[in-house]
């Protein structure tokens, strides 16, 4: 499990980023953490790998101190960053220098997602694309089994195939030991991914719900013509029509639109908060 | 697996560091080995008797390769793009800075030595005088390679303290120590001695205390407590690193 507790943390002659910031994330999902450029998305993956120090309160990875960066911590945590730089050696070599530091690492896997992603262990890294280079990362982290593997903009610069497969792959690695955090600004490619949704704003947390729960209390219409206003909690304009979040009155599990979602929380959070304020998820 | 500090994965380390800087390393020393040969050939060819002093020469490139490189142990650190792999690799500071002096100091030493043995032996042969090969096996070569390891310790902490142009801006650094401390000693002998003529007597407490400092207290310092104080200020500067 992943404790953040009161984390105060600030760049140096920055203003605060975050302040008194409260999180816990619990195995056996998939996290999407969603939020504007600048909302302290990346900050925060940081602060979880312990790449970052809170200014105080405490951040702790399955009993560790995030920040002590302990081995027997880090070969728990795979992280693969937004922008990354990889040395000019062939996939088999990095796989040799790297693979031993994670003793759960699996080459067997490896081999099933590099073939899933059409990579080659002989390629040089210094002539794959971007996006290859991405997939390369993403297998390596789950070929580690890492109990949490966090992925920063993950899908940037994955063709669409790619992200289909990345979809595919994701699903198929989480089990009940694993936690998985997914921070994107596309939050398209996260549908029918993740479990819950974390919203950052400004450095808070405005919004952190399981997708089953959102599932239940709200709907998402994209046509409000007819829906009386009481009912609308967010509308916008989508060529033409009105569409937007309003309440699920009917009680049956409507499919989540996360971009209407994510639109909705951004206008007005506490609106939609509102609608799980008396909603008490059991794990 | 002891938590914080493991042979076999120090072991894995420091292989994982040269093959990270191993194409970079490769052109340098070919280079600087390509260089002093064609310097080594030319002198054993024209000049037989100056062979002798390329020793000296050897050693200068010894000792600015040696602060290079160490200045670059750790560049995936140091690279914004790259430090996330070395911060979250699951090694202990400990190991990191182990590891990392190992490859600066003795494992650097030990090739670099072996190297200019193997020129020296090279232009001592062409110029036809292996006479003049012990020239290298002289008691001050031992003190040399104190030497390198000493002030090498200054670029070690460069190397982790800076985040960028590691080299320069420990020179830069050490320059500036320089100066104070200059600064600082012109001060005090002045404060102490004032514009007068002062001759220290023989037998004098303040030349037995002058010689005690300078020819006990600070070789000690100097060989033994500054290097281990600057590796450990390493560690606990490698300790407190952030992206």
């Amino acid at each position: 499990m992943i404790a953040l507790n009161d984390i105060h943390f600030r760049y140096k002659k920055k203003k605060q980023l975050f302040e008194n910031l409260n999180l816990s994330l619990q195995p056996g999902f998939i996290y999407g953490l969603l939020g504007k450029n600048g909302a302290g998305k990346s900050s925060l993956l940081k602060l979880i790998s312990g790449l970052l120090y809170p200014d105080s309160g405490e951040c702790r990875v399955f009993g560790y101190d995030a920040s002590a960066r302990k081995p027997a911590m880090l070969q728990d945590i795979y992280l693969v960053p937004e922008e990354f730089n990889l040395p000019p050696i062939s996939l088999a070599t990095f796989v040799n220098i790297n693979s031993v530091f994670y003793s759960k690492f699996s080459h067997n896997q490896l081999q099933a997602y590099l073939a899933e992603f059409e990579l080659q262990e002989e390629d040089k890294l210094s002539t794959l694309s971007y996006g290859q280079k991405k997939k390369f990362l993403i297998a390596f982290g789950l070929a580690t089994n890492a109990r949490l593997l966090i992925l920063d903009e993950p899908t940037n610069g994955l063709d669409i195939p790619s992200k289909s497969q990345f979809r595919k792959i994701m699903a198929a690695s989480l089990d009940e030991d694993k936690i998985i955090v997914i921070s994107t600004h596309q939050v398209r490619d996260l549908e029918n991914l993740i479990d819950n949704i974390v919203v950052l704003e400004h450095g808070n947390i405005i919004f952190n719900q399981n997708i089953a729960a959102i599932s239940e209390r709200l709907a998402f219409e994209y046509n409000l013509a007819g829906i009386p206003e009481g009912e609308v909690l967010y509308a916008e304009e989508l060529q033409g029509r009105k569409a937007g979040i309003v309440k699920n009155l009917s009680g049956q599990d409507s499919r989540v639109d996360l971009e209407l979602l994510f639109n909705g929380i951004i206008k007005n959070a506490p609106v939609i908060n509102e609608q799980f304020a008396k909603l008490n998820y059991e794990y | 697996m002891n938590t914080e500090f493991d042979l076999t994965r120090l072991g894995h380390f420091m292989k994982r560091q040269l093959y990270m800087n191993i194409s970079s390393m490769w052109i340098a020393v070919v280079a600087i080995v390509g260089v002093l040969l064609v310097i080594s050939g030319l002198v054993a060819y024209f000049n037989p008797e100056a062979v002798e002093n390329l020793v000296p020469l050897y050693l200068v490139v010894l000792f600015l390769g040696g602060f290079i490189f160490t200045s670059k142990i750790y560049n995936e650190m140091n690279s914004p793009q790259q430090s996330y792999a070395f911060l979250t690799l699951p090694v202990s500071t400990l190991e990191k800075l182990v590891g990392a002096w190992l490859l600066v100091a003795p494992v650097f030493l030990v090739t670099a030595l072996a190297s200019v043995f193997i020129l020296t032996f090279a232009s001592a042969t062409v110029a036809g005088q292996p006479a003049r090969l012990p020239g290298l096996a002289n008691g001050d070569l031992l003190r040399m390679v104190g030497s390198f390891m000493v002030t090498q310790t200054f670029f070690f902490l460069g190397a982790v303290a800076f985040r960028g142009n590691n080299f320069l801006k420990t020179l830069l650094a050490l320059f500036l120590i320089a100066m104070v401390l200059a600064a600082y000693t012109g001060g005090l002998g002045y404060l102490l001695f004032g514009g007068g003529n002062h001759h220290l007597e023989p037998g004098s407490e303040l030349k037995g205390t002058a010689e005690f400092i300078f020819k006990e207290v600070v070789p000690f310092l100097y060989w033994f407590v500054l290097p281990l104080f600057l590796l450990v200020v390493s560690y606990f500067k490698l300790k407190e690193r952030q992206v």
